[in-house]
């Protein structure tokens, strides 16, 4: 009798995934920011990575050849090109700032190849670091096109990053694709600017906490999707326990379809 | 009353017309657009104007292009250049294979070079076919079109000319005259400007392709190859820009064709 019970359950959960891939394009998205390195080597990350066979990854705090004290066995490293080395995957860099010999930004690794893509800088008031967003569009194999957005939001002044928030939809506004933003917004749940993406946006994460791995205590990092209508939300998780930065990794796991 | 508002409102009228008369009594050659001097460029080159493309290709499309040739010698050609060094490196047929490390990758890995992948080809879950392009400049821009069968991306690159100038150089692979046609449609106007295609185009379409970059695009064509080769290399670029020159080079068992164009006109 069990194993009847079983055998039904598994034909059950089949049918499901098998409903939701047939509707659409199945898509892993992953967010993760990356402590520069400090914690881990390239060859680590590159591996927990391809082990989640994600399809498109948003990192944070990458580098591209620095030689950058706290992460010595990381200098001279471009971040992005070694994990797209290591992972298979396509690479694109983000340049935010000059730092250390080198560049401090953000990158977006992709199963798929980049169509095109854009660094924006985000608004600054000279007092804070310089941040910026990667817009890439990535054709699927069906022929659909996404817009996928990497962000890496002021750390120190909320209205800084309200105002980060309000460019953020006004730039995207008119973008004709079906729209997914992630990132580490170093905003939690219930501040006013995470709200004003909520109204935009669709949080396919959930409220599980992102940040320290070593004493998690908020959630800063999400993954949102626009319009809310094409996608169905799968799974999500926060990948407690993985330790190879000071931000565990998000991923979550949607149906996309272009209706 | 009525007549002296009338001859009031046509009195406005007729001065302006006057006016007009005044200053162009004779009619003359136009001086405008039907005037081919205007946008000749001159046949001296100036080199600190020059930048230039290498497209690596067999111009044959026999295959994934590192499947027999080492990605090594393509860091020691890097490696190798002097002077006045290329924008862009491109590699005809380095197809993306997924799940698989791109042959630049390896480059990318163990050089100061940044690399993109421009598709020739709708996305396929395994192999998708395309030009890689390897650049040491930082890229801020990387555009790109996929409409109805026709691709073409670019790099958007600061190129170090008398004054640093934000270029964008894309590829495609042009197998048809409607590729052509649907990029002029998505990028006609981007096209008269700081942007430039090296691509290969299909030697059965290459004339019709040429005739409409020139007569419909309002562009300048160049091709490169020959009859023994089923690609050619096509070079587009707006008036303010000429190709100056198509060169053939071989790298251990690389065939590279190397593109120089320079900006001529400048505002």
């Amino acid at each position: 009798m069990k194993r009847i019970i079983t055998l039904i359950s598994i034909l059950f959960a089949s049918a499901a995934v098998m409903s939701a891939a047939e509707k659409g394009d199945t898509l892993k998205l992953m967010t993760y920011n990356l402590r520069f390195g400090e914690l881990a080597s390239m060859e680590q990350i590159a591996d927990y990575i391809s082990s989640q066979q994600p399809d498109i990854v948003a990192l944070q705090e990458c580098d591209w050849a620095t030689n950058r004290t706290r992460a010595p066995h990381q200098n001279g490293v471009k971040f992005v090109n070694e994990l797209a080395y290591h992972t298979g995957m396509f690479g694109i860099y983000g340049k935010s700032i000059n730092y250390a010999g080198g560049y401090y930004g953000i990158g977006l690794l992709s199963r798929y190849p980049i169509l095109r893509y854009e660094r924006v800088l985000l608004p600054n008031d000279g007092k804070t670091e310089q941040r910026s967003m990667l817009i890439a569009d990535i054709e699927l194999p069906d022929g659909q096109v996404i817009t996928f957005v990497n962000t890496h939001l002021e750390v120190k002044t909320a209205q800084m990053r309200i105002e980060q928030v309000q460019f953020i939809n006004e730039y995207l506004k008119d973008c004709p694709n079906q729209l997914f933003l992630a990132g580490d917004m170093n905003a939690t749940p219930d501040t006013e600017e995470m709200e004003m993406l909520r109204q935009g946006w669709t949080d396919l994460t959930d409220r599980v906490f992102t940040y320290s791995t070593s004493k998690p205590q908020i959630k800063i990092d999400y993954i949102y999707a626009k319009p809310a209508e094409n996608v169905e939300l799968l799974g999500t998780a926060v990948k407690e326990g993985v330790m190879l930065s000071d931000h565990f990794p998000v991923i979550s796991t949607i149906v996309f379809t272009n209706k | 009353m009525k007549r002296i508002l009338e001859i009031l409102a046509v009195l406005p009228m007729m001065f302006l017309l006057l006016s007009c008369e005044g200053t162009d009594p004779t009619p003359g050659p136009d001086s405008g657009s039907g005037n081919d001097d205007v946008l000749t460029p001159p046949e001296t080159v100036k080199s600190a104007n020059v930048f230039v493309v290498d497209m690596f290709s067999t111009l044959n499309d026999d295959g994934e292009f590192f499947e027999m040739r080492a990605v090594e010698s393509v860091a020691q050609h890097i490696s190798a250049q002097s002077g006045k060094r290329p924008l862009i490196y491109m590699f005809d047929r380095a197809d993306f294979t997924v799940g698989k490390s791109h042959p630049l990758n390896k480059l990318s890995y163990t050089a100061n070079i940044f690399q993109l992948f421009a598709q020739h080809e709708p996305t396929s879950a395994t192999v998708t076919k395309g030009t890689a392009m390897a650049t040491q400049y930082p890229i801020n821009v990387y555009d790109g079109i996929a409409q109805d069968g026709a691709y073409m991306s670019g790099l958007t690159i600061s190129a170090p000319l008398t004054t640093s100038t934000p270029v964008c150089v894309y590829t495609s692979r042009v197998s048809s005259l409607d590729q052509m046609k649907q990029i002029y449609k998505a990028k006609s106007m981007k096209l008269l400007g700081d942007a430039v295609i090296v691509a290969l185009v299909d030697n059965a379409v290459k004339a019709d392709v040429v005739k409409f970059v020139e007569q419909t695009m309002s562009l300048r064509a160049t091709t490169y190859g020959s009859a023994d080769t089923k690609l050619d290399v096509l070079v587009v670029v707006p008036p303010a820009y000429v190709c100056r020159s198509i060169e053939s080079g071989k790298t251990v068992n690389l065939p590279y064709y190397r593109v120089s164009i320079e900006k001529w006109l400048w505002e």
